[in-house]
């Protein structure tokens, strides 16, 4: 067979392919995020996490951040989510990140659990203080992926709080 | 396919693909929704869809240049590289959402309306999407100067000699030549 001929066929074989994989990685993502936003997710208050506030021994507050997360698509797919709080210099107060490998069809809750003692409550409660959200999305084994992140004064998160 | 229906038929699928299908359903998209996408995440959904026609209308002459000249010609080379480049552009521009020059890396500020002090940035990566295509769109090139050059030696390869059908008829060894 003659090369050009070869290299054609390969060449529509290749097109097929890459009409196949955006297809699977198209699909999977917009699955996954209809499936995990509140509507679909079916949180109460319309936002895309849980909000747990405890109190632990000796005083020190307990606030846990649940994500639930609903692979719907073809595709396995990573999530990968972390929450800092910060004063207005830059100081972590506190951090915790958490992921997780979904495979398709399955569902996983991705829960930061933060300890804050009494005192560095009261340096977020100041209003200098931020918090910063990042949540990250791989799939196709990592060679697609997305990140969203949020930073908001810590008063902003008090009020969405309430 | 022959030449004729292919420099009908192609054209017409590409502007009914590329430019009257977008515009017919970015026309059933709510404007508010084209606004929500316009102010959160800084796309411009009705200005992408009329360069992606505009897209269409170049690509579907290039597709008809492209077939209606024999393949050995210096049009349909021409034409079928300016088409890979033109189809490249477009794909690019589309993974960009808008940014052809970002190569599949968008980065987005957003705008967070509910919460004032909130500011947020969108990343999404689809840089492989990009490699593939340059990949694809490189071997397209290699493909078409190979069909051209082997399409240009077939047309000037001297005709065969015509063959007599006695007096070049095979020689058979067995027989005794005629004395």
């Amino acid at each position: 067979m003659r090369l050009e001929r070869v290299l054609g066929i390969s060449i529509a074989v290749l097109q097929v392919l890459f009409m196949v994989v955006v297809f699977l990685v198209g699909y999977s993502t917009v699955a996954t995020v209809m499936a995990s936003l509140p509507s679909g997710g079916g949180q109460e208050g319309g936002k895309p996490f849980d909000l747990r506030l405890g109190e632990a021994e000796g005083g020190a507050r307990v606030i846990t951040v649940a994500f639930p997360v609903h692979n719907e698509g073809l595709l396995p797919v990573d999530i990968r989510v972390r929450v800092r709080l910060l004063t207005q210099a830059g100081v972590v107060l506190a951090e915790e990140e958490s992921s997780r490998h979904i495979p398709a069809g399955h569902s996983e809750s991705l829960e930061l659990t933060f300890t804050i003692s009494d005192e560095k409550l009261e340096q977020v409660s100041e209003s200098s203080a931020r918090a910063e959200g990042m949540i990250e999305y791989k799939t196709l084994y990592g060679l697609v992926s997305a990140s969203a992140s949020v930073q908001m004064a810590a008063a902003e998160l008090r009020q969405g709080e309430r | 396919m022959r030449l004729r229906v292919r420099s009908v038929v192609f054209p017409t699928i590409i502007l009914l693909v590329l430019a009257v299908v977008p515009i017919v359903l970015v026309g059933l998209v709510p404007a508010e929704a084209v606004e929500m996408l316009r102010q959160v995440a800084r796309v411009d959904l009705r200005g992408m869809v009329m360069v992606v026609a505009g897209f269409a209308v170049a690509l579907a002459a290039l597709s008809f240049l492209k077939n209606t000249w024999e393949k050995s010609s210096w049009v349909h080379v021409g034409s079928s590289l300016a088409s890979e480049g033109g189809w490249l552009f477009l794909w690019l521009f589309l993974l960009g959402v808008g940014d052809p020059s970002c190569l599949g890396r968008i980065t987005r500020t957003l705008e967070i309306t509910p919460l004032a002090a909130a500011q947020g940035t969108l990343v999404v990566d689809l840089r492989f999407f990009a490699f593939f295509l340059i990949v694809l769109a490189g071997l397209t090139v290699v493909n078409t100067l190979l069909t051209f050059n082997a399409a240009r030696r077939s047309r000037s390869k001297p005709p065969a000699p015509p063959i007599h059908p006695l007096k070049d008829k095979p020689l058979n060894r067995s027989e005794s030549p005629p004395i």
